[in-house]
């Protein structure tokens, strides 16, 4: 399946590309699409994914067709072919 | 698929908020924000009917999210004022993308802006300062001059109130912060509402009750640019060892950000006022005999 993906605020500039499309197997969910994102580009791991709590960084946000992750199933959400992912980092600096 | 907004039970939800439980749709997750920030500016009587309101615009979601809201609370009252001041650091790059952000939603919303540079206040950009030998971090330096030209810059426009776009996550990083450094000071002068301090212009923070995920959130179904670039001086470190544990904390036990901005407003509610004086130097009101700009910008 081939899903799009939207980087918005920093993780833009970490990207380097507003958006990008990702081809995964059938049966993923939004966990699987985010780390292969990180996989394909380490500077993200950070901004993305909290290792010590094992799950999305409390300062990313994610959203699904516009629908945050934590109001479907959270990383365990299936996708489905032409969905839009959205990535953007809640933190800015002033 | 989502399930139905719990406030209207009509549109799909898109935002889940873990600490209240509700599941809400884009234009209820907007009216309850707008209802929060009406109900934080009644609750500290932040504004007059006739305010003349200076609007901390950084060009970050928080500011720009701060400037649509208060566009929107304002409009009703036809002698209140809304002018946007921005202060222009000198950070080549990040700052001119973030007031580029700021000129056009002011131009969308038909507000006023007014720009201060630190070189123009302080004689030398931040640029300048961060390549300088120095005790403290960047951040530390720029927060203290920055809120310096905040107030220089509603001065300059006449207001009454300067309006920041603390949220939620600042607030409680900062009680945390304080506590850690033990500045008891700083902690009586925990005050959301603000004070007015001889010509020091009343700061209020009508977003402080808002979480840090919601004003982003807002910002993003609001259709407002991000700023893509990150300040090459946030270096802060022990403002983001707070902001990761509130975060894990949250995370964990969802609410927690609530419970630790009700706490510092509960232990400023026990003690007594802080004596305010006159900075030696400029006259700028302080606990101490010199202000913290002067400290900085003499040394």
């Amino acid at each position: 399946m081939r899903i799009r993906v939207r980087m918005m605020g920093v993780l833009r500039k970490a990207q380097g590309n507003k958006e990008a499309f990702l081809d995964l197997p059938e049966d993923s969910t939004v966990g699987a699409a985010i780390k292969t994102i990180i996989a394909k580009n380490e500077a993200l791991i950070g901004m993305l994914w909290d290792q010590e709590v094992g799950s999305p960084s409390p300062n990313a946000l994610i959203m699904l067709n516009g629908v945050e992750i934590k109001n479907l199933q959270g990383i365990e959400t299936p996708l489905m072919s032409g969905q839009e992912l959205v990535l953007l980092s809640v933190v800015h600096g002033g | 698929m989502s399930v139905p907004c719990n406030r209207c039970k009509v549109k799909q939800s898109t935002y889940y908020r873990e600490y209240s439980g509700e599941r809400l749709c884009q234009d209820c997750f907007k009216d309850t924000v707008l209802d929060r920030v009406k109900r934080t500016i009644n609750k500290y009587k932040m504004f007059e009917w006739d305010s003349r309101i200076a609007i901390g615009v950084s060009g970050g979601k928080d500011s720009l999210v701060l400037l649509h809201l208060l566009h929107m609370i304002e409009s009703v009252r036809p002698k209140a004022e809304l002018i946007a001041v921005c202060i222009d650091e000198g950070v080549s790059g990040y700052r001119d993308e973030a007031l580029r952000l700021a000129e056009i939603n002011c131009r969308k919303l038909d507000i006023e802006m007014h720009t201060l540079s630190f070189s123009a206040l302080f004689g030398e950009t931040m640029d300048a300062i961060a390549v300088k030998e120095r005790e403290l971090g960047a951040c530390s330096y720029c927060g203290v001059l920055r809120r310096r030209a905040l107030n220089e810059a509603a001065k300059q426009v006449d207001a009454d109130r300067l309006a920041t776009g603390h949220n939620l996550d600042d607030m409680a990083q900062s009680v945390l912060l304080n506590i850690l450094r033990g500045d008891t000071n700083r902690i009586d002068s925990f005050n959301p509402g603000g004070q007015q301090l001889g010509d020091y212009i009343r700061r209020v923070k009508p977003l402080c009750e808002v979480p840090e995920r919601e004003t982003t959130y807002y910002a993003f179904i609001d259709d407002m640019e991000f700023q893509s670039l990150p300040c090459p001086y946030a270096d802060e470190a022990m403002r983001s060892d707070a902001r990761r544990f509130l975060n894990q904390m949250e995370h964990k036990r969802p609410g927690i950000k609530f419970t630790v901005y009700q706490t510092g407003l509960k232990i400023r509610g026990t003690r007594e006022g802080q004596v305010m004086n006159r900075c030696e130097i400029c006259g700028a009101p302080t606990p101490g005999k010199i202000c913290r700009t002067c400290e900085l910008t003499n040394s």
